[in-house]
């Protein structure tokens, strides 16, 4: 282990807040590289990281020794607070109700629909919640008020796509992030961090074409342009 | 197969340099052309129409502004017109944008899709926009309703129910590339390609629109499409009205928001004409696909060049980037389309001896000419000399003078230069002139014009006086169509 590592340790500080600390530049690093590299956009940026850390919090606290299990536990919540917003959505849509009441609204009633599926996950998978910070549960329904603001913005459809797209990435750096391996070699070598801060850095002035962009120009990518005029 | 794949990819990277990818747009140009204050101006729709309207450009009638709660409340809406547009100031990218065709009797306000909208749900709408729910960056709001324009005529067969919107890309103040957008059935009467509406592309020189592509298709690629969905009407070839106008105020509206970078849309009205709708600092990049080119290498082009007026950005514009009807026609009569001043290759005595000239266009002159310190640098000094000797060029009152000289020197010098410089030919030709005859000498020699090369006689002249060291004559123009609006750069 790093020398600062452990003098950190030494000291009183937590190995979780380190972890999730020096964690944080990859975690950030992963999804600007998926929107400016990629092309493929998430909910924002604190969206991904919250969710990506109430994640984390779930299977750390052993919630289930099975990782397959925790992890549908963690998305089962997530998404049913998602379809509680969609159809909540739908049904406000043209209420006469202010428009920071209705997200509130959304927001409180996942919140009692949570507490349900909650309940019923409980008499079918039994989990062990103990450690398990409430704080972690609110941080995945509190992470949907971007959702509604695409939906009211842009429609069901986009916002769909871009929670799915979230959701994908939340589970690549969730992945990582329970590596016990990848954690030893993070707190060997903290300097990570500070390397994945340059790649932002880099990525910040990137020009180059995005993955999709080769998708959505591919027509005149290959266009034959040895013809054409360019110097009327 | 290796080799499919390996000229494929040189393809690939080559075009590359021609599209502009939106990483490159937000750093390259958006953040390094356009300033604070024009971010300010297009962001804010009351303000575009602020400047807009202090530089003189028609843009869309004002009703009413809504800034609070209250005036919602207290609004009247028999007092606004039944058809109308709302939209939030500070919107982006279409968001939040509303129109309605009518009102029944109800007072349910009618989109183009035949939905109706109860007078509470407009206000909550409204109330919407006010709480910044369609803003950048989700601050507060105010709300815009302008009055909804009358469709063009021209437009009508082609569009379902909305209003075509007429976009022109500008770099540096000249027009670089330009699209329509035709509503339709599925974009339920909205100019807006994800929502289903088609995009054609307009040559920047004739306003006439080129290649059409149907915007949802393809996951957002975009498909060719030829005619009007359900009719045999084709998107190509449909002249846009008022195009030097639109072109105008489109330079204009930029310069007056200090865009350097960026979009103008147009509606155009039945009675006005074409209205500036909205400035956009931060444009999008589908009208490459409906222009069927990339947009990176005009603004390349347009980089280093300066701006003397908002008639010479228009000129750049139409020279550098007009011409796929030009193409067309190359394609129909096989000859090329040159303006009346095109360049010219000419070679001299040694093979890596060439020289390049802005030449002038006259069918009125039947032969070409030269200006004779051309010919000297191409390294006829020697011969020049000689025929110079002669006394040549010379000018006479009367042909019959012209004549006698011309039989004198053609007996009796010309046939000794001829022998010693047979390799260029030296002839004798009688001018025409605005003030009587010149009798000039005439060289054969090798000249390039658009990549075509031959041998030509040149009459030698001094036009060192003259803007243009050679002009063009009938003799050398018959493979080429000559357009007087065209302009080589």
């Amino acid at each position: 282990m790093n020398f600062l590592i452990n003098y950190a340790i030494t000291a009183g500080i937590p190995t979780t807040w380190l972890e999730y600390l020096l964690l944080l530049p990859i975690f950030a690093l992963i999804i600007v590289f998926m929107h400016y590299i990629i092309g493929l956009r998430s909910l924002g940026l604190t969206t991904p990281l919250i969710l990506i850390y109430a994640f984390l919090e779930l299977f750390k606290n052993n919630i289930q020794p099975n990782l397959l299990i925790s992890l549908s536990y963690a998305l089962i919540i997530i998404l049913s607070a998602t379809l509680v917003t969609t159809f909540i959505y739908f049904y406000l849509r043209n209420s006469l109700m202010h428009y920071k009441t209705k997200i509130a609204l959304a927001i409180s009633l996942s919140a009692i629909i949570t507490l349900m599926v909650i309940y019923f996950l409980q008499l079918f998978i039994s989990i062990n919640t103990t450690n398990l910070s409430a704080f972690t549960i609110i941080a995945l329904i509190l992470s949907i008020e971007n959702y509604c603001k695409y939906i009211l913005r842009k429609g069901v459809n986009y916002a769909l796509k871009l929670f799915s797209l979230t959701i994908v990435l939340v589970i690549i750096c969730v992945g990582i992030g329970i590596n016990k391996n990848f954690i030893i070699y993070l707190f060997t070598y903290p300097v990570i961090s500070f390397i994945a801060v340059i790649a932002i850095m880099i990525i910040g002035i990137w020009k180059g074409f995005r993955l999709t962009e080769y998708y959505r120009f591919w027509e005149l990518l290959n266009k034959d342009t040895s013809n054409d005029n360019e110097n009327s | 197969m290796i080799m499919r794949i390996l000229n494929k990819l040189a393809l690939i990277h080559k075009n590359r340099k021609r599209i502009l990818s939106i990483n490159k747009r937000n750093i390259d140009f958006v953040k390094k052309y356009n300033s604070e204050t024009t971010f300010h101006i297009c962001d804010n729709k009351l303000l575009t129409k602020k400047v807009l309207k202090s530089a003189n450009i028609p843009t869309t009638n004002l009703i009413k502004i809504i800034k609070t709660n209250k005036q919602i409340q207290n609004l009247d809406i028999n007092k606004l017109p039944n058809q109308i547009v709302v939209k939030p100031a500070n919107g982006v990218a279409g968001r939040g944008i509303e129109i309605f065709f009518n009102r029944d009797k109800n007072n349910n306000l009618i989109r183009a899709d035949g939905s109706r909208v109860s007078l509470e749900n407009f206000k909550i709408y409204l109330e919407d926009i006010l709480n910044g729910t369609y803003s950048l960056g989700g601050r507060n709001d105010f709300v815009i309703i302008e009055e909804r324009i009358k469709n063009y005529k021209g437009f009508r067969n082609y569009t379902f129910k909305g209003t075509p919107d007429i976009r022109i890309n500008l770099f540096k103040y000249v027009p670089v590339m330009a699209y329509i957008r035709w509503p339709t059935k599925e974009s339920k009467g909205k100019a807006n390609m994800a929502l289903g509406a088609v995009a054609s592309g307009i040559d920047i020189a004739t306003g006439v629109t080129t290649h059409s592509v149907y915007g949802k298709a393809n996951g957002g690629r975009g498909k060719t499409i030829e005619y009007v969905p359900e009719t045999r009407l084709r998107y190509s070839g449909v002249k846009i009205p008022y195009w030097n106008k639109i072109l105008k105020y489109a330079v204009e509206a930029s310069k007056s928001a200090k865009l350097r970078f960026g979009a103008v849309d147009f509606l155009i009205d039945k009675e006005r004409g074409p209205v500036v709708v909205e400035l956009n600092a931060r444009p999008g990049l589908s009208g490459q696909i409906a222009n069927n080119d990339g947009m990176l290498w005009r603004l390349e082009k347009v980089k280093d060049l300066q701006v003397k007026s908002t008639e010479h950005a228009i000129q750049l514009g139409k020279a550098l980037f007009g011409g796929e009807i030009e193409e067309e026609i190359e394609a129909l009569t096989g000859r090329p389309v040159i303006g009346l001043i095109h360049p010219v290759t000419i070679y001299g005595k040694s093979e890596n001896k060439l020289v390049k000239v802005k030449a002038k266009i006259d069918t009125g002159a039947d032969s070409s000419s030269l200006d004779s310190k051309v010919v000297y640098d191409l390294g006829f000094k020697k011969e020049l000399d000689a025929l110079t000797q002669l006394g040549l060029p010379k000018n006479f009152e009367n042909i019959d003078q012209a004549r006698k000289e011309f039989k004198k020197i053609q007996e009796k010098y010309l046939p000794k230069i001829h022998k010693e410089f047979e390799h260029i030919h030296p002839e004798l030709f009688i001018i025409k002139a605005a003030n009587g005859y010149t009798l000039r000498y005439a060289l054969r020699l090798k000249i390039a014009i658009d990549g075509e090369t031959k041998e030509t006689i040149v009459t030698i002249t001094d036009r060192s006086t003259l803007k243009y060291q050679m002009i063009l004559g009938k003799r050398d123009l018959k493979n080429f169509i000559i357009d007087p609006q065209k302009i080589t750069i």
